[in-house]
């Protein structure tokens, strides 16, 4: 009996140390992750390492949604050690007083090999750009009353003859299908129609600083829509107007974009996007006209990886003169619609129907006032900006 | 066995020649007296019951009043349940078994959407909306001890609790969840003075979680819990619906030691040791999201010192202690889009990390002194006991925040059982302190949920507090059918106080604030 006694007893010891050696087994570390990760810039051809002068560089980790602020320093290794994360590392520097240098990249870093080589490139800044885009509405259901305000930002008179205006297809909360198929300089533009200022090249002025408005519908909203806060847009300088589409009025006085393409009738009115959208100002190589180019099939692809016919007329980036994604604040993931040297990150829309838009920040040099373009909408615009301009 | 066990109230009216069945109405109190494996984990614990055939019918209305209550938790809560048990002695079976039904509706509850999950599984999945959530469940247990000799038994337990939670504001969560435990247990007599158990328990738990959303207008936050209040966001405009699954196992085991000194002293030894795994995954059928991996070690101790035999006054000194150890592992994963497959989107994983450690002990110590009538029937009841709790909780993200703790909580309470003619009342009284000890260390994850989560759940488990509770019962004989039975119609309450000039320093949510418990029901005994 007593080695009967023994032998349970033994078993109880061994069964309990089980217990206990299981608590112990883990091999992960009671630390918190930081991870060295190496990061190094490469500029293109235009730019000398010499030149870069107010050199900035940040790294936002999207997991901890936490931004760091890194010292670069150009003569030597620049190594870093961060919390684990997926991150957006963002290099800016200046190459005199008014031009810029940026880049961005992305990196996973989960491990202490990390190398990040972010692309810098001067910023081109167009002299045609969006100063307002007023995308969110005023009023829930009531779909007509956004619009669009394109500045001459430059120091000369520019034409807006042939200039493209389009909302690009982007889902923005995952990669498009483009992207997914490793298309990124083209942007396929549709889900409703595309559209350019007409006019043979020197038709259509705009002096430096000045702002013309480009109405969805060209009425007064507030008296349209019974809401207040709904814009007056029975004065603006041109008009989208949509034959096909059975809600859309001509307001005679102003004059219409040429629609240049569409794939979508049904959609009722352009670029609609409450919640956010992507757009795009774009202007051909003088000599090749927009309706040519878009009546070319050559410049249409289908979704890929689906079967779907459906047409998307594809803008090359090498034409774009602004982009700017508008980005659903709601969502908590972003896919860029854009390579980063037209748009590096999206601005958050404004509140959908609040009757706010997105606006540009503004500098002011040698009296005037300019508005900041750097090719990153989430630093050069505000968001849910009244629609009057302070 | 179900069948048998739930016709047990018919069946035990035909065989009991005990006119009166006093015994039957304080079976609890008889039983923990005379069978020392009552408190343990062993099924076998049935056949040394004293009271061995029972059937009782408990209807109970519970409400919970007060905003002095977990910050996961229901401003309010009213239950209801109706509760079927019997016992019953069959040749050498001894069978027990019972089913319960019980609506639930908690109301005002967020944070927290999950059901039967570990409640310190830091994997937890809710939303900010306050809602009102109503949870049906069912609890069937079945149990069976077979005495193959005096020296040699086994008994078996099953246990099914199911149960499904919803509510009617978006985001609607509906989650279906189950545990099946399954208990087998042994006994081994080595002599007059000494005996052997063992147990194993073995707990398959499933939970399945999906949201509606009616008004797709409002974007609404799923909050993907890790612990302190850290979440993984998305939103109702990422995904509308969104499903987590929960996949747990626990496996332990049980060893126990009886050792009667003489005839008025006995003793009660049981170890215990368990692991526990429960994995979270998101996506349902349309991707896997890893929403994070939970394991526990828990070991136990309880040892119970019986002295007074069979005499008119038992003494009960109780004693327990126990180690819980968890970790919990947190996957960082990319959002991918495969284009070879219709562009579906799927989750790569970049790091398996440890976020969640916590270490947890427990110890008490409880005396309870019994006093029988000359029938052998409970005249009164007092205990008192003391218990410590120590908490260190560690989360790992962009640094390590801790959050630890000392409790030490003292309670006593008296029943006294008075005959009234053919009439039985019972009266009972108690109250309890609950404070910290030391200073205990508070850490929220870079202030996320700081004001709404963190701090309130940090008050809430450290805060001094008061309680007193009462309960009082009349049983009523009744012959229904020719048999003898027992009408008990109850009331009872416990109001707990955040109190203590201490409190109120993580978080001023409690201020002022209590919480009532009421139960009033009925039950019939036979």
């Amino acid at each position: 009996m007593k080695k009967a006694f023994s032998k349970i007893l033994l078993s109880a010891f061994v069964i309990s140390a089980g217990f206990a050696f299981s608590a112990c087994s883990s091999d992960d570390n009671d630390t918190p992750a930081q991870k060295y990760v190496t990061v190094s810039i490469n500029l293109s051809d235009e730019l000398n390492l010499s030149d870069l002068k107010n050199l900035q560089l940040t790294a936002v980790n999207n997991t901890l949604g936490k931004t760091y602020t890194l010292t670069y320093d150009t003569a030597g290794v620049n190594a870093f050690r961060l919390p684990q994360g997926s991150y957006s590392f963002s290099f800016k520097c200046n190459i005199t007083s008014y031009t810029l240098a940026t880049g961005i990249q992305s990196a996973d870093i989960f491990s202490d090999t990390t190398s990040v080589s972010i692309p810098v490139s001067l910023v081109k800044q167009s002299p045609l750009i969006f100063k307002t885009i007023y995308n969110a509405g005023s009023k829930k259901g009531y779909v007509r009353d956004t619009y669009f305000e394109i500045v001459n930002n430059g120091d000369s008179v520019e034409y807006l003859d042939g200039l493209i205006l389009s909302a690009p297809q982007g889902r923005q909360s995952a990669a498009n299908e483009w992207q997914a198929e490793g298309v990124n300089d083209l942007y396929s533009s549709g889900q409703g129609p595309v559209l350019a200022f007409p006019g043979t090249g020197k038709d259509h002025p705009i002096q430096p600083g000045q702002t013309i408005v480009i109405a969805n519908n060209a009425v007064n909203h507030a008296e349209a829509s019974g809401n207040a806060s709904s814009p007056d847009l029975s004065k603006a300088d041109w008009e989208i107007y949509l034959d096909y589409s059975s809600q859309e009025v001509d307001n005679p006085d102003v004059p219409n974009l040429d629609v240049l393409f569409t794939n979508n009738k049904f959609m009722a009115s352009f670029a609609l996007g409450f919640f956010g959208r992507a757009f795009i100002l774009a202007k051909l190589p003088d000599g090749m006209d927009p309706a040519t180019f878009a009546a070319d099939s050559a410049n249409m692809q289908t979704t890929p990886g689906t079967k779907s016919n459906i047409q998307f007329l594809m803008i090359p980036s090498k034409y774009v003169l602004d982009a700017v994604d508008v980005w659903d604040g709601s969502q908590t993931t972003h896919y860029p619609t854009f390579l980063s040297r037209d748009d590096a990150a999206g601005v958050i829309s404004a509140t959908a129907w609040s009757g706010l838009c997105e606006r540009r920040k503004t500098v002011v040099r040698n009296g005037r006032t300019y508005y900041q373009d750097t090719n990153n909408s989430s630093e050069d615009f505000l968001t849910d900006q009244p629609l009057k301009e302070n | 066995m179900l069948l048998a066990l739930t016709t047990e109230m018919s069946t035990a009216a035909t065989i009991e020649g005990d006119t009166t069945r006093r015994d039957r109405l304080n079976y609890k109190t008889l039983n923990f007296l005379s069978n020392p494996w009552s408190g343990t984990n062993n099924p076998v614990s049935l056949s040394f019951n004293q009271v061995q055939t029972l059937a009782q019918a408990t209807l109970l209305a519970h409400y919970e009043r007060g905003g002095y209550h977990p910050v996961d938790g229901g401003a309010m809560q009213n239950d209801y349940s109706l509760d079927i048990s019997g016992l019953k002695r069959i040749g050498n079976f001894s069978l027990s078994g019972n089913i319960k039904y019980s609506n639930i509706k908690d109301y005002s509850r967020r944070w927290n959407s999950t059901l039967y999950l570990t409640p310190l599984n830091p994997f937890v999945f809710g939303d900010s909306i306050r809602s009102d959530m109503t949870t049906e469940q069912f609890d069937l247990h079945a149990a069976a001890a077979y005495r193959f000799s005096d020296r040699v038994q086994a008994g078996l337990r099953l246990r099914y609790l199911t149960g499904s939670l919803s509510d009617q504001t978006d985001p609607r969560p509906k989650n279906n969840a189950m545990h099946f435990i399954i208990t087998p247990g042994f006994f081994y007599r080595l002599s007059d003075s000494h005996a052997l158990g063992a147990s194993l328990n073995f707990d398959i738990y499933r939970s399945s979680l999906t949201h509606v959303v009616i008004n797709n207008y409002i974007n609404n936050i799923y909050f993907l819990m890790r612990g302190m209040g850290d979440s993984q966001n998305f939103t109702t405009n990422d995904a509308l619906n969104y499903p987590r699954d929960y996949k747990g196992f626990r496996f332990g085991g049980s060893l126990q030691w009886q050792w009667d000194l003489s005839d008025a002293i006995g003793n009660m030894l049981e170890l215990s040791g368990a692991t526990n795994s429960e994995k979270a995954t998101d996506g349902g059928s349309a991707y896997t999201y890893k929403g994070g991996d939970y394991k526990a070690t828990t070991l136990g101790l309880y040892d119970r010192l019986s002295i007074g035999g069979s005499g008119r006054l038992r003494h009960n000194v109780s004693l327990r202690g126990s180690y819980n150890g968890d970790e919990g592992y947190w996957y960082y994963q990319r959002r991918m889009t495969d284009p070879d497959h219709s562009n579906r989107v799927y989750y790569e994983v970049l790091s398996k990390n440890k976020m969640h450690k916590s270490t947890r002990l427990a110890a008490s110590a409880v005396y309870r002194l019994d006093a029988l009538d000359t029938e052998a029937l409970p005249s009164w009841t007092v205990q008192g006991g003391v218990g410590l709790n120590y908490s260190d909780e560690k989360h790992f993200e962009e640094s390590t925040s801790e959050q630890k703790y000392t409790l030490i909580d003292l309670a006593a309470e008296g029943t006294k059982y008075w005959r009234l003619r053919r009439l039985r009342l019972t009266t009972t009284a108690g109250g309890g302190y609950r404070f910290s000890v030391g200073d205990p260390t508070f850490a929220s994850v870079r202030g996320k949920l700081l004001s709404q989560y963190t701090a309130p759940a940090f008050e809430y488990a450290t805060a001094n507090t008061a309680s007193v509770n009462a309960r009082i019962a009349l049983d009523i004989p009744l012959r229904l059918y020719s048999t003898p039975t027992w009408l008990t119609v109850f009331a009872g309450g416990q109001w707990r106080i955040y109190s203590g000039e201490d409190s109120n320093k993580y978080s001023n949510a409690y201020e002022g604030d209590c919480r009532t418990l009421i139960n009033i029901g009925a039950s019939l005994t036979l």
